[in-house]
């Protein structure tokens, strides 16, 4: 097991910057996702920890080794390729044997490893199917099953689970974090479905365009979004538009139309007065204030526009007095018609400001 | 900065540019460089500075006036004589001296080709018609190759004395008709290459999205129009490539002017003046000079059709998945010119290699049945010295130049495939031009490298040591591109995955090659090979050349050609040396039939 550490690594192709400056400390034994939407250089980050691209500059380490420009077959990664990438001419088991012969394990060893990895994927009986001749949930299995029998240092994934239908994707990746849990193997994995890293991380690193834009546990990038981009690409969020009028108990005071909003700064170090900034509000964080309740600030009022049963909560969409839009879940028994004035209140610490605009293009 | 900084940081800086490569890319790289550029550049090169050094370059002038440029012109392209009441039609030829004479025959054979080849591609790839099938394999025919007797084949049929002027006049019908000179030349080469730009068309034609046909006639185009502004538009790559290929290969064929005798053209220049200095051991300006205009010609075509056919990918554009393409059933006309004037085309295309077999099969063949079936010529090969030998010979030689090119064709097809570095950049210019080198001028560069220049006197050269290795790399060089597409092509079937999963488990690079490539894509080099093997053992150019050297390594092609030219005196070897053609043409027709098996891939080898 070993940590990996990237330094200011950046990788061109070309006129394409696909890894822009990323440093990264993956610690030992950790599930470390890294999670951005697709094209946003994730796959190359990858390929550079395994040693198939190499960075134009900046540097990879294993532990206390620079491998930044080592051979992949020197690195001691196993890594699990989108694709599985599992050789059609080969059975299961030489698949899986592979690696094993090739550190010239003995043969009843060898026999005793892979049955030890069928075991532990559940393929048992399928050694003599060739690739071909099995399911894309087996197959997956198959391409895991033959990089952990190795043993490796480091476990790469590369979008392992995206080929799958959606109730095999839910079961295979419980089955990678306890299979990971079991064996304590410094684990990289990426992915762009932001609820699978949630789900099986320990930490993320949230990439956009090349660079990290936050590294940190679920709970964090999600409860305190660093920037704007990762605000609104984690979760759900709504994004207003506001200028700051002032400033009091290190809280930020902000005008959206007529109604007054404070919160918490997350990109900058300071603001002035007359600032534009956005402001960035979870639908859940919201409650209802009653109508008799005097509040001057993070209290919105407007019209009821369409609403949505979904289930654990309602949501419902408001439309303030300027036009702008926010999403709020509210509890499932809340009675409300469409067109009737709702007032919804926020407490401070759950709105976030910032200064910068930066986020996922295709938001809504 | 300190010493040692600077020496670490030079360190890193090498580290970075080696760090795609392992060492066993390296020697690929090294390997396939190493034998392009001493086996095809550097005699090239040698060929380029040969006149200024040996010849002197005012000396250059003469090649502008007779007999190399005539515009005193003399001869009659076309002469009717009446005598005795029966009319004789002769075409004929004007000489405008070799090197005229040359591009004017190579202008209308490729003229000629281009309009045949489109049409039937069209017909081909638009049209449903009964016999269709066997048409498509009817093409085919006459790409195979018989070294030098198909022409004398087609000699036979329309030369003087021959099956168009004899038949005629014992039927009593009062005209006959001579093609000879160039213009039979330019008829013989334009049945042999036609199919090329047909087979390039046709490739391009399918390959159109039947969408934009439609989309061009739901606006209201329709037929010729149709054809003219979508179609024919949308397949200009395929004729380009096609058209470039007639060119080069007219230009430097010998078959159809040995049997045409017609020795005021480049290619027979060349060779002659190539005889006469390996018989005097002295540089014939002749050959450098004509050998270069050869050259230009075919690396100017080149280089433009791969810059055009770049600009032009958008012909290709795939709508994902896969369409059939639009055909339809031909119209009463359409009908008329398939039955009346394609197959009858076609059918006269074939006759030069059924005419070899008539010849190999036959004692005579004077008058207009040939007479005596027999063996005995076959026998005669197996038998007497001299053609064994040869058969021998090549045997080896092709053994020999496969064997290196399979190494040499994986390597250089890898390296292209799998890195697009700039290292790796130019072998893959380097290991496709040889298909369009000629191989004459190639023959006089080695010549002058190996036999005359700085590699005199080294196991390579000819005249001391016999032509036998300098022949196997000069087919090395030349048929290797045949084994590179194949590889190439198994290489993109193989997603580089698969190859980053075992090096990423442990495996070397070599390993990874071993255990996961080869067995992938053994089966694209297997027939890769074979099909470069056919290509050695009917190879010409370098053969009567180079092979000539010395009698006792002489190949197979080599001595067909000393023969039919009377090196031993007289021309009555035809069915000799038709037999020979016929053992070639044997191994082709297994090899077509192997990799069409193994491969599922239609016979199309010819192409850029
Ligand atoms: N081999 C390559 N050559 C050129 N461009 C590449 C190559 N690999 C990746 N890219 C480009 O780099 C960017 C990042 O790609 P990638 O790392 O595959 O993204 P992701 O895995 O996050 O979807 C993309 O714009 C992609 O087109
Ligand atoms: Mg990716």
């Amino acid at each position: 097991m070993v940590e990996v550490r990237l330094e200011n690594v950046s990788k061109r192709f070309g006129k394409v910057v696909a890894v822009d400056n990323v440093s990264l400390d993956i610690l030992n034994g950790e599930i470390f996702t890294i999670l951005g939407p697709s094209g946003c250089g994730k796959t190359t980050t990858l390929r550079i920890i395994a040693g198939f691209e190499f960075p134009n500059s900046g540097r990879v380490f294993f532990d206390e080794r620079d491998v930044t420009f080592e051979k992949p077959y020197r690195r001691g990664t196993a890594m699990v390729f989108q694709n599985y990438a599992l050789w059609p001419h080969m059975t299961v088991y030489d698949n899986i044997a592979y690696g094993l012969k090739l550190r010239k394990l003995p043969k009843e060893e060898i026999r005793r490893r892979v049955k030890w990895v069928l075991e532990l994927v559940g393929l048992v009986g399928l050694e003599k199917r060739f690739p071909l001749q099995l399911s894309g949930g087996q197959q997956q299995r198959v391409a895991l099953a033959r990089a952990i029998v190795v043993e490796p240092s480091v476990l790469l994934l590369d979008e392992p689970l995206s080929n799958l239908d959606a109730k095999l994707r839910i079961r295979m990746r419980e089955e990678i974090v306890s299979l990971q849990r079991r064996l304590g193997i410094t684990t990289i994995y990426v992915t762009h479905d932001q609820e699978e890293a949630m789900s099986i991380s320990d930490r993320i690193a949230i990439m956009n365009q090349g660079r990290v834009y936050q590294v940190g546990s679920p709970i964090e990038v999600y409860m305190n979004p660093r920037n704007l981009f990762v605000a609104t690409f984690i979760g759900r969020s709504n994004v207003l538009k506001g200028r700051i009028v002032g400033a009091t108990n290190g809280l930020y005071v902000a005008s959206v139309g007529t109604q007054r909003v404070s919160g918490i700064l997350m990109d900058e170090s300071r603001l002035s007065v007359g600032d534009e900034v956005f402001i960035v509000i979870r639908p859940e964080s919201f409650f209802l204030v009653e109508d008799n309740e005097v509040r001057s600030v993070n209290v919105f009022e407007g019209k009821v526009g369409l609403f949505m049963f979904i289930g654990s909560f309602l949501q419902v969409k408001l439309e303030l007095p300027d036009g702008q839009k926010v999403t709020v879940y509210l509890s499932p028994k809340t009675k409300i018609t469409q067109g009737e004035t709702l007032k919804v209140g926020v407490s401070p610490e759950d709105v976030k400001i910032y200064k910068t605009l930066e986020w996922e293009d295709d938001l809504e | 900065m300190t010493n040692k900084g600077h020496s670490r940081s030079q360190h890193r800086l090498w580290s970075r540019i080696l760090a795609p490569y392992d060492r066993l890319i390296l020697v690929m790289i090294a390997f396939s460089l190493l034998a392009f550029m001493l086996f095809l550049v550097a005699p090239l090169v040698a060929l380029l500075i040969a006149p200024s050094r040996a010849i002197g370059l005012s000396y250059l002038s003469i090649y502008l006036n007779p007999p190399y440029i005539r515009i005193d012109s003399y001869g009659e392209w076309v002469k009717v004589i009446e005598r005795e009441g029966s009319v004789r039609i002769i075409f004929d030829w004007v000489d405008h001296g070799v090197i005229l004479n040359t591009f004017i025959a190579s202008s209308l054979v490729t003229v000629f080709s281009t309009i045949i080849g489109i049409s039937i591609a069209y017909i081909m790839s638009r049209l449903d018609f009964p016999g269709k099938n066997l048409l498509r394999v009817m093409v085919i025919v006459p790409l195979l190759y018989t070294p030098f007797v198909n022409a004398f084949v087609a000699f036979k049929i329309f030369g003087p004395g021959g099956l168009f002027s004899e038949i005629p006049r014992e039927l009593g019908l009062g005209f006959s008709i001579v093609v000879q000179g160039l213009s039979g030349m330019i008829l013989a080469q334009t049945m042999m290459f036609w199919p090329i730009v047909y087979l390039n068309v046709y490739s391009s034609m399918i390959q159109i999205d039947p969408s934009l046909e439609e989309q061009a006639e739901n606006l209201g185009a329709r037929g010729f129009k149709l054809f003219r502004t979508v179609t024919l538009p949308l397949s200009l790559p395929g004729v380009a490539a096609g058209a470039g290929i007639v060119f080069l290969f007219s230009m430097e064929d010998l078959a159809a002017p040995i049997a045409f005798k017609v020795s005021n053209v480049m290619s027979m220049k060349i060779v002659d003046s190539i005889k006469s200095s390996i018989t005097i051991e002295q540089l014939h300006p002749d050959a450098v000079v004509l050998s270069l205009i050869m050259v230009t010609v075919a690396v100017v075509w080149f280089l433009a059709l791969k810059k055009y056919v770049g600009l032009r990918q958008y012909a290709m554009i795939v709508r994902g998945g896969r369409w059939t393409p639009r055909t339809r059933k031909p119209g009463f006309l359409a009908k008329l010119v398939i039955y009346l004037v394609v197959f009858p085309w076609v059918l006269f295309s074939m006759t030069p290699q059924m005419g070899v077999l008539v010849y190999a099969f036959t004692e005579e063949w004077r008058g207009i049945l040939p007479s005596g079936f027999t063996l005995d010529h076959f026998a005669y090969i197996f038998t007497d010295d001299e053609p064994s030998r040869a058969l021998r010979n090549s045997l080896i030689y092709a053994s020999a130049a496969v064997a290196i090119i399979v190494i040499l064709s994986s390597s250089s097809a890898y390296v292209v495939n799998r890195f697009r570095t700039r290292l790796a950049q130019p072998i893959d210019t380097l290991a496709t031009i040889p298909l369009v080198i000629p191989g004459l001028a190639l023959a006089t560069g080695l010549i002058i490298l190996f036999g005359f220049g700085p590699f005199k006197g080294t196991p390579l050269d000819p005249f001391a040591f016999g032509p036998a290795l300098l022949l196997i790399a000069a087919y090395t060089i030349r048929k290797s591109p045949f084994t590179t597409r194949a590889v190439y092509a198994g290489l993109q079937q193989v997603h580089e995955s698969l190859e980053e999963a075992a090096l990423n488990l442990g495996a070397s690079r070599s390993k990874t090659l071993f255990s996961i490539v080869i067995p992938l894509i053994g089966i694209n080099v297997f027939s890769g090979a074979l099909i470069s093997f056919v290509y050695v053992m009917a190879e010409v150019s370098t053969s009567i050349t180079i092979g000539l050297i010395d009698d006792r390594q002489a190949p197979l092609t080599a001595i067909m050609f000393d023969y039919l030219t009377g090196g031993y005196g007289g021309g009555n070897f035809i069915n000799l040396v038709a037999a020979m053609a016929s053992l070639i043409l044997a191994v082709q027709l297994l090899v077509i039939t192997l990799t069409n098996i193994v491969l599922k891939q239609r016979y199309a080898f010819i192409g850029v």
